[in-house]
């Protein structure tokens, strides 16, 4: 058996702890609510049938070899697509086309999403979106990236937006703002803390599990969910990082009330107290969200009853399972 | 600006303006009118095209388109 080493959690990147909240976690398509009415009409009269599969939000931007150019306030962005893909799409429209009629197809297609993208999103002035067929997509300094996965006819598409710095930080304050306004007006925290895992113990047997050197099992499996708490009551449900050193969390799930068993102890292994400032607090609600925290990383752990310390301990790991120590 | 000096426009723009008024009609011009170099010219050639009458508009474009492409293959 030896000392649990959260060293060795999944890192979180200071980007992710930029953006989790805002761009990463944002759902785009709610920004762009008539995108898909000004396709719908083309669609249907060629017959085709297309569905939006996913839209993803990512840092990872892939390298582009076909594309398109446009900018957005003075910044470049690209609708990047694989060529097979987007000759697919073309011949789709204009069947028996060579290639360089699908080319062209292919370049309308991507005006008409630029545009039909102008004209939805009202989060910026219609007239500063353009399409600039004299840029090559390997000049745009892409920084983040929007992954449009579309079922056409039921092939997959898939359309990358790749976006700079300015975009990506209008996305994630709007993004932020829209979350944080909601949340912040009806959340007042009073006592947050990071907690490992909640174990039910019969009330007779409590003084032997608090006994110094007892050994209890847990079901955390160092990727295994934690709980945010506020008053021993859990709020959200957490994936466990390592960032920069100390603990960091990625909300998962809203609460997941603990089932009540009759004649049982409620025992919080609690990893820390969360001080968090009261405009972030709303992000703890937040599915997506990645927050940092000031709690360096170890091993050592309270153990918490109705939100009263009542041991230390360690987590100690044997193979996979994972066990508290009380000292 | 008038029908008669499109020949004056490059075969790609031609192209283009052909493959929109043949998808979006009198729309076209809406979705071009954002070319950074020359979304003015554009949008007012598509809207000259797809005011002609649907039986005259469509055989246009198919011309236009047609005479663009083979031009574009020709280099």
């Amino acid at each position: 058996m030896q000392d649990w080493n959260p060293e060795q959690l999944e890192k979180m990147n200071s980007d992710l702890v930029n953006y989790g909240s805002g761009f990463l976690s944002s759902r785009l398509e709610r920004l762009v609510p008539s995108l898909s009415a000004q396709w719908g009409p083309l669609f249907h009269t060629l017959n085709i049938e297309s569905k939006v599969l996913s839209v993803i939000p990512t840092l990872d931007v892939s390298s582009a070899n076909y594309g398109f150019v446009g900018i957005v306030e003075e910044e470049e962005f690209a609708v990047v697509v694989d060529k097979e893909q987007a000759g697919y799409l073309s011949s789709l429209l204009v069947p028996n086309s060579d290639s360089i009629s699908l080319d062209i197809i292919s370049e309308y297609l991507a005006r008409r999403f630029i545009s039909s993208l102008s004209t939805s999103w009202s989060g910026v002035d219609k007239d500063s979106i353009k399409f600039d067929s004299q840029k090559e997509i390997s000049l745009v300094n892409a920084r983040a990236a929007i992954k449009i996965e579309l079922s056409v006819n039921n092939k997959n598409i898939n359309i990358e937006l790749q976006i700079g710095e300015k975009l990506l930080s209008k996305l994630d304050g709007l993004w932020r703002r829209q979350t944080s306004s909601f949340n912040v007006s009806q959340l007042k925290y009073t006592n947050l803390a990071l907690v490992l895992e909640k174990i039910n113990v019969p009330v007779e047997e409590l003084n032997t599990f608090l006994e110094v050197g007892a050994k209890i099992p847990l079901e955390f499996s160092g990727n295994t969910p934690v709980s945010i708490t506020n008053e021993d009551d859990v709020i959200s449900l957490a994936k466990l990082y390592n960032c920069d050193s100390s603990f960091g969390f990625k909300i998962l799930s809203k609460a997941k009330i603990p089932d009540y068993k009759p004649n049982m102890a409620m025992l919080s292994v609690v990893i820390g107290d969360l001080n968090l400032p009261l405009e972030k607090s709303g992000l703890l609600t937040t599915v997506g969200s990645y927050i940092s925290t000031d709690l360096a990383l170890t091993n050592q752990v309270s153990v918490s009853l109705e939100g009263k310390k009542v041991a230390s301990a360690s987590i100690m790991v044997d193979g996979s399972q994972y066990s508290l120590i009380i000292k | 600006m008038s029908i008669k000096e499109l020949n004056k426009v490059e075969p790609r723009h031609r192209a283009l303006l052909a493959i929109g008024v043949l998808l979006d009609g009198i729309d076209a011009g809406l979705f071009l009118e954002n070319d950074m170099q020359a979304g003015e010219q554009l949008k007012e050639y598509a809207d000259l095209i797809s005011k002609e009458n649907l039986e005259v508009r469509l055989p246009y474009a198919g011309t236009i388109l047609r005479r663009a492409i083979s031009e574009l293959r020709e280099g």
